[in-house]
């Protein structure tokens, strides 16, 4: 059987490009429609933000930490601020805890509607996104109620956090659970058995399982290839062992293990789970308890280095805090979970067709602020 | 009013002008101009529907007024003469590295290619431009000009996603007239001829008697004939060639103000044009469903209008529920599937006919 | 170079001047030395301890602690002084000779009267005392401490000297051109099944050394290693782990974007979050960014914006 060949072409998808989730530019080439290589450049939101923690103190990084991942911004505040509290060895009371954990499954479930939404979109299905970010805006009114902001938040300080929860916030919390839950459903019917859907992300991408953990590759992207690895669970920090919740796994519904669908569905048993979470954290919460009792006044960590992971919802966070025992770092590494996400795209995506290759971009749910910093 | 009738009527009116030939193109041009003014109130009323159906679906309000002003009128209506008049106004960009000719000349074409179907649609027993012995079969035929076209757009723009999106558009619509064609036959089967005004006089006598509840094997061609209607006019789940997401715009991508305009134009009118031939084929034409009641000019022209309107409808609905499929999955769609359902057809619906009369 | 002579030697004076000794500083005859030294003095008063714990402790090359334990708490000798002193022998205090260990005691001193029974009740249970935490993690920590001890172990077998430090709990330091197969070594010993490279860092840590720290992770066995290595500034260059852990492809070229250190055998080792005709390694300390990019003119102080 003779094949035919052609001159390859490159193509460049990106850097402005509604489907690539920020500022990416892939470089494709392309024989005809099916993709031989790709090449990722990255850069283009590089901030310098590692350079900047060197030369402010420990409290004035934390907005610059919002500002990473900003679609997800309470958990990369977590992240921080549970390192610099394990260097410095504040316990922190119960309420704060609760609250803490209350505001990073929202920012999960938030965080997630966008992913699947966007998602969608990339896919050719314009209404579910519109539907995912109109139950997000209820959430970042949840978070406006409570500290102002709707995207970036500042919100958990080393030792507390900004601001208490103001009154009315726990009934309507439970009130916008209840009207979201159903809405899952309905989503599941919607896009998620929908044939065309199917068709389009089933056996698409497959990543195994020893790839992904070569590749460094975690969080739902790795849950979806079979392994149940999940920080909230395997390396508890805060007060998640307290919580009970299962931690979904792809199991291969419509087509391998590991493929987009997957990776589409854990996500979306995820978002359930982080409801259950919420309402066990809001009943169990204490009524009585300062935000601001434990916050140092001076931020002076002991000579050493610290290296924490907590979990985000693209994957591990992991914040490498050096200290020379003054009030500014002396070197803080962020390890962005979405960088090691899109390091595996030539990997898995090439030798599809270009359609194949967004749907697998769409599918890592990447965000260019985490991965330039 | 055909023509002719023009014709005939501009010549009893001034019977003493002894040179007939102004008169055949004042009878020409006047419905041709009609034609146009319809087409471009029916692309405002569509534009404002597709919106608003567009909203509800996904829980949004779309245009909306609070009075005649500067707001978009009330519940929104003069939104589409807004669209209008902001895209006359747009600068008019041509690339540099762009074929100048080719790049001016598709969106001509395909104007033309959606312009020159409408002289066949038939309004009404006597509203018809020109009543072709060959009505489905002219329809069907001029339909690939369209093809000509979004080549010549995807391949001037000297853009590689202009490119993608002009090969898989040729592609998609020569592969789709195959199965439309197919599921057309069965109805000129039945009718037993080509003209548009034959086969809706063959379904007269009610909602019994139209072409889709003959046998049940109707059904199935009308659905066939449907789903291959969207894929010709670049609909979701086929609307691959201009995919937002994917492409960028696809072979749209170098194309701005009125000219993108017109792209969109073809578009919609396309899509009438082919729910047009659907109702003809399959759902009784203007005859009013009740038989023989009901059933005046007027009524004829409102009964054309209203069941073209509810497919126009279901068109958009399913654009705003359905992701999009890929390239190969439409071409196995359409070789795999729909041709030989349609090729099924041909033979159970002659042997139903003769064994049931 | 003369620069860095310089700097060893104006951090003795600060140290001495810290002390009380003056006369130094102002005996120097070179002015730039000694206005540079005396800036230095400036702002190491303002916080004495930790200048001297930077400074002594770096230029001894022995690592400081890691992992969020005070240095007091370790040393048992240490504890024992404070225990003394809490109730009220502060002679056997005053009497020590070494100084900076005599800072330690008082300033761990200080921090104990605060809550002294909580004090006492942490030391006098803890035999160990290296943790004092939950027990979950005293057992993690001696589960790391063994892991660690196994891992010299084997790598003393193998590779003899390529572990180079002596506080093995906290980290490995490992020779640079002994990693390729040490790196292997971990990855496919079934006793340590490092399969995942959890953060690969650069670090500056002045004296003219980069480092390059990885944290290691093993999925299977959940166990967790820091290594660490060491190159001059003026010939950084690493043995590539590519080929070890996918993932250390993009870490690596990350690393040499933002420091210099050049990894050896890499495939495609370029700069990945700058352009790539930036000069420069930004996150070096002594880092001074280029005059213009592509005639673009990158302004250095706030007061030339307009």
């Amino acid at each position: 059987m003779g094949v035919i060949h052609g001159e390859e072409m490159v193509l460049n998808i990106g850097p402005q490009h509604p489907a690539t989730h920020g500022v990416l530019r892939l470089q494709v080439r392309t024989d005809g429609e099916i993709v031989s290589q790709i090449t990722p450049y990255l850069g283009y939101l590089h901030r310098c933000f590692e350079k900047h923690c060197e030369n402010v103190t420990y409290e004035q990084v934390i907005p610059f930490t919002d500002r990473c991942d900003y679609l997800a911004s309470m958990t990369m505040n977590f992240g921080y601020v549970v390192a610099m509290e394990e260097m410095l060895e504040i316990k922190v009371n119960d309420r704060v805890q609760h609250i803490r954990v209350v505001m990073a499954e929202l920012q999960r479930i938030a965080s997630h509607l966008l992913g699947l939404g966007a998602f969608g979109l990339d896919i050719g299905a314009f209404t579910p996104f519109l539907h995912m970010l109109r139950d997000r805006e209820r959430i970042l009114d949840l978070f406006e109620m409570t500290c102002g902001a709707r995207l970036l938040y500042n919100y958990m300080w080393i030792g507390g956090l900004s601001h208490d929860l103001p009154v009315g916030f726990v009934e309507s919390t439970y009130k916008f659970l209840d009207y979201f839950e159903p809405k899952i459903d309905e989503f599941v019917d919607l896009l998620v058995h929908n044939k065309i859907f199917v068709e389009r992300t089933a056996d698409i991408g497959v990543m195994p399982q020893d790839v992904a953990i070569s590749y460094g590759v975690t969080g739902p992207n790795l849950r979806a290839s079979g392994l149940k690895w999940d920080l909230r669970k395997d390396d508890p920090y805060s007060i998640y062992n307290k919580f009970d919740f299962k931690v979904p796994v792809g199991e291969g519904g419509k087509g391998t293990v590991g493929d987009c669908w997957d990776r589409f569905y854990v996500r979306v048993l995820e978002m359930k789970e982080s409801i259950k979470i919420v309402r066990q954290a809001l009943s169990s919460m204490p009524k009585d308890g300062d935000v601001h009792q434990s916050l140092p006044k001076k931020i002076k960590p002991p000579v050493g280095s610290i290296y924490k992971r907590t979990e985000s919802p693209r994957g591990d966070l992991g914040y490498y805090i050096q200290s020379d025992g003054s009030n500014i770092p002396y070197r803080l590494k962020m390890r962005s979970p979405a960088f090691t996400a899109l390091s595996v795209i030539d990997e898995i995506a090439a030798g599809w067709l270009l359609s194949d290759v967004l749907a697998i971009l769409g599918s890592l749910d990447i965000v260019l602020g985490e991965i330039d910093r | 009013m055909t023509v002719d009738f023009l014709f005939d009527s501009l010549v009893s009116f001034f019977p003493s002008w002894g040179n007939t030939d102004p008169f055949l193109i004042v009878s020409m041009l006047i419905p041709l101009v009609a034609t146009f003014g319809f087409i471009t109130i029916y692309a405002l009323v569509v534009i404002y529907a597709e919106l608003k159906v567009s909203s509800f679906i996904q829980d949004k309000v779309g245009p909306m007024g609070q009075g005649v002003g500067l707001h978009a009128g009330k519940w929104g209506l003069l939104q589409p003469i807004a669209d209008a008049l902001k895209l006359l106004s747009k600068e008019d960009i041509i690339p540099s590295s762009a074929n100048r000719v080719l790049f001016i000349l598709a969106p001509f074409m395909i104007f033309v290619g959606a312009f020159i179907s409408f002289i066949a649609l038939p309004f009404n027993s006597s509203i018809i431009v020109s009543d072709l012995n060959i009505g489905i079969f002219y329809i069907l035929g001029v339909g690939s000009l369209a093809v000509i076209a979004l080549i010549l757009a995807g391949w001037s723009s000297n853009n590689k996603w202009s490119l993608y999106g002009g090969m898989r558009s040729a592609a998609q619509i020569i592969s789709y007239e195959i199965p439309a064609g197919i599921s057309l036959i069965v109805v000129i089967m039945l009718a037993g001829s080509l003209n548009m005004q034959e086969i809706i006089i063959y379904q007269q006598g009610g909602i019994a008697n139209w072409i889709i509840f003959d046998n049940p094997f109707m059904p199935i061609a009308f659905i066939v004939y449907f789903i291959s209607a969207l894929a010709e006019t670049n609909r979701t789940p086929f609307d691959l060639p201009e995919s937002e997401s994917e492409l960028v715009a696809g072979f749209v991508t170098e194309y701005s103000g009125m000219r993108y305009a017109f792209f969109f134009l073809s578009e919609y009118a396309n899509m009438f044009v082919v729910s047009v031939v659907a109702v003809t084929g399959f759902l009784g034409g203007w005859q009013s469903p009740f038989s023989d009641s009901m059933d005046s000019p007027i009524m004829g022209v409102f009964w054309m209008l209203s069941k073209t309107a509810f497919l126009i409808f279901i068109m958009i609905w399913i654009r705003w529920t359905v992701p999009r499929l890929r390239v190969d999955q439409l071409m196995h769609l359409c070789w795999k599937v729909f041709l030989p359902i349609g090729l099924f057809n041909i033979f159970a619906v002659a042997i139903w006919t003769v064994l049931f009369g | 170079m003369s620069a860095d002579m310089d700097n060893s030697k104006i951090i003795e004076l600060v140290l001495g001047a810290l002390d009380g000794d003056m006369d130094t500083i102002n005996a120097i005859e070179d002015r730039v030395v000694r206005s540079k030294a005396k800036a230095a003095l400036f702002k190491a008063k303002k916080d004495p301890e930790g200048y001297r714990a930077k400074n002594i402790v770096s230029s001894n090359d022995s690592e400081p602690s890691s992992k969020a334990v005070s240095n007091e708490v370790k040393d048992a000798s240490l504890i024992n002084l404070v225990l003394k002193g809490l109730d009220g022998d502060m002679d056997s205090v005053n009497a020590i000779e070494d100084r900076v260990f005599r800072s330690k005691v008082k300033s761990a001193l200080v921090k104990a009267k605060k809550n002294p029974e909580e004090f006492k009740k942490l030391n006098h249970l803890s035999t160990k005392s290296v943790d004092t935490e939950t027990v979950e993690k005293t057992q993690s920590e001696s589960k790391k401490d063994s892991i660690s001890f196994k891992i010299k172990e084997m790598a003393d077998s193998k590779f003899p000297g390529s572990i180079t430090n002596e506080n093995i709990e906290d980290f490995l330091l490992v020779k640079s051109d002994l990693w390729y197969d040490f790196a292997d070594m971990l990855k496919n010993e079934s006793s340590f099944l490092f399969d995942s490279l959890q953060c690969q860092t650069g670090f500056d840590i002045g004296e003219d050394t980069l480092e390059a720290r990885y944290n290691l992770h093993s999925m299977t066995k959940n166990h967790y290693i820091e290594i660490r290595i060491q190159v001059p500034v003026k010939n950084p260059q690493i043995p590539s782990v590519e080929t070890v852990w996918r993932i250390a492809d993009w870490f690596e070229r990350e690393t040499y974007d933002m420091f210099g250190i050049e990894f050896l055998k890499h495939r495609d080792l370029r700069r990945i979050l700058l352009p790539e005709d930036w000069e420069g390694w930004p996150l070096r300390k002594n880092y001074e960014v280029q005059e213009t990019y592509h005639g673009i003119v990158i302004p250095k102080m706030k007061e030339g914006w307009e």
